[in-house]
């Protein structure tokens, strides 16, 4: 259980040039356990959402390093960084980002369809995972036709239908209200047990702060401290 | 991923449909302003289509088109009957002339020679008289040829050649036959009314025997625009026109080969196929534009899905794939709809007997089903950009 999954060091990256250059990340260093759920957290700007655009291989930093499941993720060709998102990674937004045109059962079964995966066997698991969320009544539905708290479990369950070995979630509970907020973070620890999967989740909001197994604040580009987090509330 | 791709098309209803109707407009537009030219064309050589019985036409060799002729000399009909596989040939003149109506005011009109023995190419009267009421003396049977109100005389008797001068705002009715014309200071009797194919440029038509157009230009050397042949069974128009060419020295042509050559000619000369053809590029172009920034714009919007679509380990190719089937496919239906709406346009024209040039032939569709398809696929093309480029970012941003 305490393996080192991911493990950057002096992790740097800038927007812009000139004046207009903002320094999103001075120097961040952190390093995530297997099975593990971390938060990161600060205030707004403090590049949250950059540090895990880099570990999900959505943008590349300007410089440290960046290990991922004994891989260079920076340095990955551009043809195995799809491959590494597409098999490893799972993300949750905090958009939910459902497509519109999908039933929840089509949503959930999209990653597999891009792995490739016949469409009845992509369909058949999708509906499986839909149940795992709960969500096993309304699988023709639409992601219009069902809550914010709803869409928030489809999209989990999406996140996880390919049995990624990291989630990604960048303030998923922030559109949700409180109760809501409560069931989906309850689901996730649930799945990261049973799937034994590495969850991060960026947030702001400090009502599900005891989820985590650790805390990291962030703020001005770089880490703070890490809080570990006593257990009384985990499930 | 295409399944997914025609759901994401059809997702947003109300803009599928306006991509849909933009399409199907464009096609419409440009099927229907093909099919408009090919109408006009049709009625540019009419002259070839109402003389069915001519195998082959003989023209001077500078003559390549109904339009513009020049005049060949008597002999030629008989070098061109002399040719062997020849059944029959006989003489068509045009000349354009000013007629005179019965009240002073003239119009310019094409005068139709016709071979007195035979009166070969004589449009029927409707009325079911004959066409020998075009050997009365002076006779012409007058012709519309596609214009409206043109061939007018004066409704009063007193307004019919009058001493005083001429009654320039006499009242008007329509020619009819016993009517009395001028043409070059000769007398016309109107014999008959006729109703032959509309022509392009529209003009009325006067048809008359060979003597009399010799008697109405009595200057004129030569009289022969064309001679109108017909061969003998078993011969081939092509070879026949082959042969008249080689032996007499004229230009020669079948039916077919004379009609592309009318074509062609308006083409290359007509300023009215100019002004046509400018009007039909103007049109594609607003079409396909219209229809291209439609398709950009939906890519566009759905920017925010292939961007997750991306995050989640989609490959470029397989958005590109994506992209490229709900272009095609939005193409295709649209111009089904729009190339089926033109079809029924023309249909309603022909149906509703409206005197409209209409043709739909095979390159109007053509034209409309390639043409939105090349735009949807280049909008598609250009819109891809942005889809290749996403910033990752976007999938995490709030809405
Ligand atoms: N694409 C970009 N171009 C320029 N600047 C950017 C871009 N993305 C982020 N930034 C800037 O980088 C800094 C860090 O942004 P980031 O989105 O990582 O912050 P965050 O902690 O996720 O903030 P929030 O809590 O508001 O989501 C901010 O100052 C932001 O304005
Ligand atoms: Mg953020």
């Amino acid at each position: 259980m305490s393996d080192v999954v991911i493990r950057t060091k002096d992790l740097t990256k800038s927007y812009g040039t000139g004046d207009a250059r903002v320094m999103a990340l001075r120097s961040v260093t952190l390093d995530v356990l297997h099975c593990e759920l971390m938060m990161i957290v600060g205030p707004s700007g403090c590049g949250k959402t950059t540090f895990v655009s880099i570990l999900g291989a959505l943008l590349a930093p300007d410089g440290g390093t960046c290990e991922l499941f004994g891989l260079d993720v920076p340095h990955l060709g551009h043809k195995a960084k799809i491959l590494f998102r597409r098999k490893r990674i799972g993300f949750v937004f905090q958009a939910f980002n459902l497509l519109p045109a999908l039933t929840l059962q089509e949503n959930v079964a999209v990653p597999l369809l891009v792995q490739g995966m016949a469409r009845t066997e992509a369909m058949k698991r999708a509906a499986e995972t839909l149940g795992q969320v709960g969500m096993e009544a309304r699988l023709d539905a639409l992601p219009s036709q069902i809550s914010g708290g709803q869409k928030q479990r489809v999209a989990i369950a999406r996140a996880l239908v390919h049995r990624p070995q990291l989630i990604i979630c960048d303030e998923p509970t922030s559109n949700l209200d409180h109760e809501s907020g409560h069931s989906v973070m309850k689901l996730l620890r649930r799945l990261m047990r049973t799937e034994q999967t590495t969850v991060l989740v960026v947030t702001h909001d400090n009502r599900i702060f005891g989820f985590a197994d650790r805390i990291a604040h962030m703020d001005d580009g770089k880490i703070l401290n890490i809080e570990t987090v006593t257990k009384e509330r985990s499930a | 991923m295409y399944r997914i791709a025609l759901k994401m098309l059809r997702g947003d209803r109300a803009k599928f449909l306006g991509l849909l109707f933009g399409i199907a407009f464009t096609a419409f537009l440009v099927t229907f302003a093909l099919s408009y030219f090919a109408g006009f064309m049709t009625r540019g050589f009419a002259l070839v289509s109402e003389n069915l019985s001519a195998d082959v036409w003989v023209m001077d060799p500078a003559v390549h088109s109904t339009e513009m002729t020049i005049d060949m000399s008597e002999t030629v009909l008989q070098q061109v009957r002399s040719v062997k596989g020849v059944a029959y040939a006989v003489p068509l003149s045009l000349h354009d002339i000013d007629a005179r109506f019965a009240d002073g005011h003239f119009q310019r009109v094409q005068l139709i020679g016709i071979d007195d023995a035979t009166l070969a190419g004589t449009p029927l009267p409707p009325d079911g008289s004959s066409v020998s009421l075009l050997r009365v003396p002076d006779a012409v049977f007058a012709d519309a040829g596609g214009t409206k109100g043109k061939l007018r005389s004066p409704r009063y008797e007193k307004d019919h050649w009058p001493h005083d001068g001429a009654h320039l705002d006499a009242p008007l009715r329509d020619l009819s036959a016993g009517d009395e014309l001028q043409l070059n200071d000769r007398r016309a009797l109107v014999t008959a009314v006729t109703h032959t194919l509309p022509r392009f440029p529209p003009r009325p038509l006067l048809y008359t025997t060979l003597s009399n157009v010799k008697r109405i230009l009595p200057s004129e050397s030569r009289y022969i625009t064309f001679v109108m042949v017909a061969a003998q069974p078993g011969v081939a128009p092509q070879t026949l026109a082959k042969r008249i060419a080689e032996t007499t020295g004229f230009r020669a042509r079948t039916a077919e080969q004379f009609k592309a050559d009318t074509v062609r000619w308006y083409l290359v000369n007509s300023e009215d196929v100019g002004d046509m053809t400018a009007m039909l590029i103007l049109a594609m172009t607003v079409g396909f534009g219209v229809t291209g920034i439609m398709l950009y714009m939906f890519t566009y919007e759905n920017l925010k899905q292939y961007a997750v679509l991306k995050a989640i380990g989609a490959s470029d190719r397989m958005l590109l794939a994506m992209i490229f089937v709900q272009a095609s496919v939005s193409a295709l239906l649209g111009a089904f709809v729009g190339i089926a709406a033109c079809a029924f346009t023309g249909w309603g024209i022909e149906v509703s007997g409206l005197d409209y040039p209409f043709r739909f032939m095979w390159f109007g569709p053509l034209t409309g089903i390639l043409g939105v398809l090349v735009v949807s696929l280049t909008a598609a093309a250009v819109s891809v950009r942005p889809v290749l480029k996403l910033e990752p970012g976007i999938v995490f941003s709030e809405h």
